[in-house]
This record gives structure tokens, C-alpha cells and sequence, in this order.
């Protein structure tokens, strides 16, 4: 019995520790998602003038369609008064993305920009946040090489040490 | 959503509220324009009339307020409208047509683009159906549709009418293929047309618009909006060569001062226009009184 | 000879030292500080029974 229930701490331990590697990994590809959204939008601003509303129809990214994002930016598009859509779709699914504070400040502050000033300045502030989401990119790539481990062998080692406990 | 709880629902509280009080007293489709200024009195236009918006004192309206209303009524998409304000307004999908003003940038003589956005003027399109009712029988009474010149002083209500005739034309009994000539996309109004043979050449400026329409679509009449500048009169002219009939509009207060421009005395010697018809309306009616001049019967 | 305990105290003892040395290489040396107490804490826990076993038999063998 105690080998057995050793055992199973052992397993949701070393089960626990892999999945805090996993949010890490998946920041980073949300991270990466949102940035190639960001340049997405930034082009449609530029060259083709496309009405917001209308941008989202021919962009797709595995990862912001599976969270909900995508999608709900899509749902406003027949509304009667297009307003503030970027935030409260962002809003609604925040829970669903791991993204630090810090990474989910640079998407809201996007969306802040989109539609309300001419196409020029809107360019200029859509670098400013592509730079940012790029250094928050090199930030979080550099961190996972090093936590991802981490998380990884402490998982186990917490693991050993209750199954050792209970043994 | 109608136009006005559209436009309601973009603006600020303070005159969201005044608007709301003053539709209390003043039926709905009398109202004709609201105008919205930065820092100053905003207005709203009803039967003629210019009446401030009073909600405890004047309501005006803060810059950034404004600004925000402009970025909601264009559904957050200023950046598609940047051409067209700097041309002075927003023509939205549904028919509203916005003039813009503020403080634009200028290099060379030319405007680059608008820095601030200083006043409003939003005009509610008003669907009435029917207008055209009275002069419907000279235009298309017989077996060819009589080119006409709709001639009235600005604010009349021209675009109503000629709207009313494309319709009543492209989808009434008897169906003829119209090409519409649209360049300031003032004619179409999205559910008016969906039942009329009419095809729209939204955006051309009028003499090439005229042109094409008549050498690729081969229609049974063209209709266009103000016309009155010398590119214009000499694409018409050439149009005339092909025998396409022309139902168009013009600023002018009586036929006099029509004659007197130009422009139109060219199309006049060219005998494009059979019928000239002024209209008028009476303050507080929805009718339109015209006056036909017919060529024929003045030069007999 | 309770050889379980003394096993498991070296198991958790090797376990902190391993936690130890990923810790602080990843630089976070306040949390490998933690954990080392940690072990330390949870090691003591676990002898305290015979710690008092221990005390007991030096009471009696001389006689207290």
C-alpha cells in the first residue's frame, strides 16, 4: 500500500514539476503568437487602410484560435457599435493564456492603438510594442533555457523526497 | 439600430444625454444634421432650424471626448478613412455621411493630414420613399427615359430625390438598367437598392465615372449627383453621343442663375437636358414641390 | 538498528544537496537556502523519536 501510494506521490511530483516547464514553454509560444498578430495587424494598417473590424477575417494562428482570442475578435464584426473590442475579448480569455503581467500589458497597450489615429502614427506605435514584445520574447527564451530544468528536477527531487516520507 | 441611436451610442455621456432629452421633444426624423464642436456649443439641425443642445447649460464637448467619437462612429478604423478626411468627411457603410474638420497639415499647398479633428457635423440620411412620385411620369412616361437637371438651393434635398428616381427607376414596374455615378458615395444607402437593376460607380469622379458607364455597362440612363465643373460637362457631352439619357443634379436657386453658369449653359446649348426641375420645399413637410421647364415646349 | 531511518535521512539528505546545487546554479540562492532548511527541518522531524529514545538511555545509564 505505502509502496503504492510512495509511488503515486513520486509520479504527481515529478508530473507537477513537467508542468510548470510546459506554462513556460507555452508563454513563449504565446508570446511568439501574438507577435506575429501584432505585425499581422500592423500591416493590414499600412498597406491596405483595411477597416479593423475586417483584419482579423484572413489571419489564423493555431495557438490564439485554440484560446479563444482569435475567434471572439471575430464574433464583433456584424456589431452595431464597434468599440473597444480588442480589450474585451483579450479580457474575456486572459485566463486562458499563461502570459505574465508584464506580456499581457503589451497586448492591451496594442490594442489601445489600433483605429485611432491616422495610418502613419499608428505604424510608429505598433513598433514600439512589436519592440517590447520582441525583448519580452528574448527575455522569456533565455529564462526557459534555464527554468525549464529547474522545474523539472525539482518536480522529481519533491517527488523522491515524499515517496522516501512515506516509504 | 437606427442612425441616431447609432450616433447616440458613440458620444459622450454628458451630450448623450442632451441629444436623448431633445428627441423628448422633437420627433426623430426631423432631424436633419448634429453638429459637435470642440469646446464650444454643440447643435443639432431639425426642419431648418440651428437649436444649441442644453443639458442644464450648453453642452460642448471636450477635445479628447471628440476624438473618441470620431474613432468609435468610423468603428475604430480611422486609418481607413485617413483619404477621405482629408478631404473633409467620413462616409460610413450605412448611408451617414460625417464632415469633418480641425487642424490639418499642410506641405506644398497640398493637405497631408488632419492633426486634430475640431468639429462635427453628422448628417442623418432620411429615407423617404415616394419623393419622386410627381416628376416620375415626365421622366419615364414614354417609350425613352427624358434626360432631366434637378436644380434646387443647397440643403433641399437633391440626393433624396435623385435617390428615390434611380430606385424607382432600376426596380419599378417597367425595370431599366441605371448606372449610378456616385462620388461622394452619397446616393447608396445599403437595403434601398436591393430590389432595382441599379449599378453603382461609387467613388469615380464624374467625368470618368460617366464615361465608363457608358462605354462598358451599356445602360438605359445614368445618374449622377451635382454636376456643374467643365470635366464634367465635357465627358456628359460626349456621353450625349452615345444617346445614354442623363438625370443629374445641380446647385442653383432658380433656372436664371443656373443659366448663368458656365457649365451648364454648354450642356443647355447641347440640348442635354430635356426637363429642368426646381425643386422647393415647405418648411415642416415632407413634400416636394417642383417646377418642370421643358425644352421642348419652350422652343415650340 | 532502525536501518530505514538512517536510510531515509540519506535520502532526503542527498535529495536537498541535489535540490541545493540546481537551485543556487540557476542563481536563485535565497530558495536553495530555503530548501536546505527545509531538509534540515524535515530530517529532524523524522529523528525526533529516536533523539528521545537517545535522551531516555543516557537518562538511565547514568542513573538520572
Amino acid at each position: 500500500m505505502r509502496t503504492a501510494g510512495a509511488f503515486l506521490l513520486f509520479i504527481f511530483c515529478t508530473f507537477a514539476g513537467f508542468l510548470c516547464g510546459n506554462k513556460e514553454k507555452e508563454k513563449l509560444c504565446e508570446c511568439e503568437a501574438f507577435l506575429s498578430l501584432f505585425e499581422y495587424v500592423k500591416h493590414q494598417v499600412d498597406y491596405f487602410f483595411t477597416p479593423t473590424k475586417l483584419i482579423y477575417r484572413n489571419f489564423s494562428n493555431d495557438i490564439l484560435e485554440k484560446r479563444g482570442f482569435l475567434p471572439l475578435l471575430r464574433s464583433h464584426e456584424d456589431d452595431e457599435v464597434y468599440m473597444d473590442v480588442w480589450r474585451t475579448s483579450f479580457e474575456a480569455c486572459r485566463k486562458q493564456f499563461d502570459l505574465s503581467a508584464s506580456q499581457a500589458d503589451i497586448v492591451f497597450g496594442f490594442g489601445e492603438c489600433i483605429g485611432k489615429a491616422s495610418a502613419a502614427l499608428q505604424s510608429t506605435n505598433f513598433d514600439y510594442y512589436i519592440l517590447m514584445m520582441g525583448e519580452e520574447i528574448k527575455k522569456q527564451r533565455a529564462e526557459n533555457e534555464k527554468n525549464i530544468k529547474l522545474y523539472r528536477t525539482l518536480g522529481m527531487a519533491a517527488g523522491a523526497l515524499a515517496a522516501i516520507l512515506v516509504i | 439600430m437606427n442612425y441616431l441611436e447609432k450616433i447616440l451610442a458613440c458620444l459622450p455621456e454628458r451630450t448623450k444625454r442632451a441629444i436623448a432629452s431633445f428627441l423628448l421633444r422633437v420627433p426623430e426624423n426631423k432631424i436633419t444634421e448634429v453638429r459637435l464642436r470642440a469646446n464650444a456649443p454643440c447643435s443639432v439641425t431639425y426642419d431648418g432650424k440651428n437649436v444649441y443642445l442644453f443639458g442644464g447649460d450648453q453642452v460642448t464637448i471636450a477635445e479628447e471626448e471628440l476624438r473618441g467619437t470620431v474613432a468609435r462612429l468610423c468603428e475604430e478604423s480611422l486609418h481607413t478613412y485617413g483619404e477621405s478626411m482629408k478631404n473633409g468627411y467620413i462616409m460610413l457603410n450605412d448611408g451617414m455621411r460625417i464632415g469633418v474638420c480641425g487642424r490639418a497639415v499642410c506641405e506644398g499647398g497640398k493637405i497631408l493630414g488632419l492633426r486634430d479633428v475640431t468639429s462635427l457635423s453628422i448628417r442623418i440620411p432620411h429615407i423617404f420613399k415616394g419623393v419622386s412620385d410627381d416628376v416620375m411620369p415626365l421622366i419615364c412616361g414614354g417609350e425613352r427615359i427624358e434626360s432631366a437637371l434637378f436644380y434646387s438651393p443647397p440643403g433641399v434635398g437633391k440626393t433624396t430625390v435623385i435617390r428615390d428616381v434611380a430606385m424607382r427607376l432600376g426596380g419599378g414596374a417597367k425595370k431599366f438598367r441605371v448606372c449610378v455615378v456616385d462620388t461622394r458615395s452619397e446616393i447608396y444607402i445599403k437595403g434601398f437598392f436591393s430590389n432595382s437593376l441599379c449599378d453603382f460607380l461609387d467613388g469615380y469622379p464624374k467625368g470618368t465615372g460617366i464615361e465608363i458607364a457608358t462605354r462598358t455597362f451599356s445602360p438605359q440612363v445614368v445618374i449622377c449627383d451635382e454636376i456643374g465643373d467643365a470635366s464634367e460637362a465635357q465627358a456628359i457631352l460626349s456621353a450625349q453621343n452615345s444617346g445614354v439619357p442623363l438625370i443629374a443634379t445641380a446647385h442653383g436657386a432658380d433656372i436664371s442663375s443656373l443659366m448663368l453658369r458656365p457649365n451648364i449653359k454648354i450642356l443647355h446649348d447641347a440640348g442635354v437636358f430635356r426637363y429642368y426641375i426646381g425643386m422647393k420645399r415647405e418648411s415642416g413637410s415632407e413634400k416636394y414641390i417642383f417646377t418642370v421647364t421643358d425644352t421642348k415646349r419652350r422652343l415650340e | 538498528m532502525n536501518v530505514e531511518l538512517i536510510l531515509k535521512v540519506a535520502g532526503v539528505g542527498f535529495l536537498v544537496t541535489v535540490v541545493y546545487q540546481v537551485l543556487s546554479k540557476s542563481g536563485r540562492d535565497e530558495q536553495a537556502m530555503l530548501a536546505s532548511v527545509a531538509g534540515i527541518i524535515i530530517v529532524l522531524l523524522m529523528i525526533v523519536g529516536e533523539l528521545g529514545g537517545l535522551l531516555d538511555t543516557v537518562k538511565n545509564v547514568f542513573g538520572i
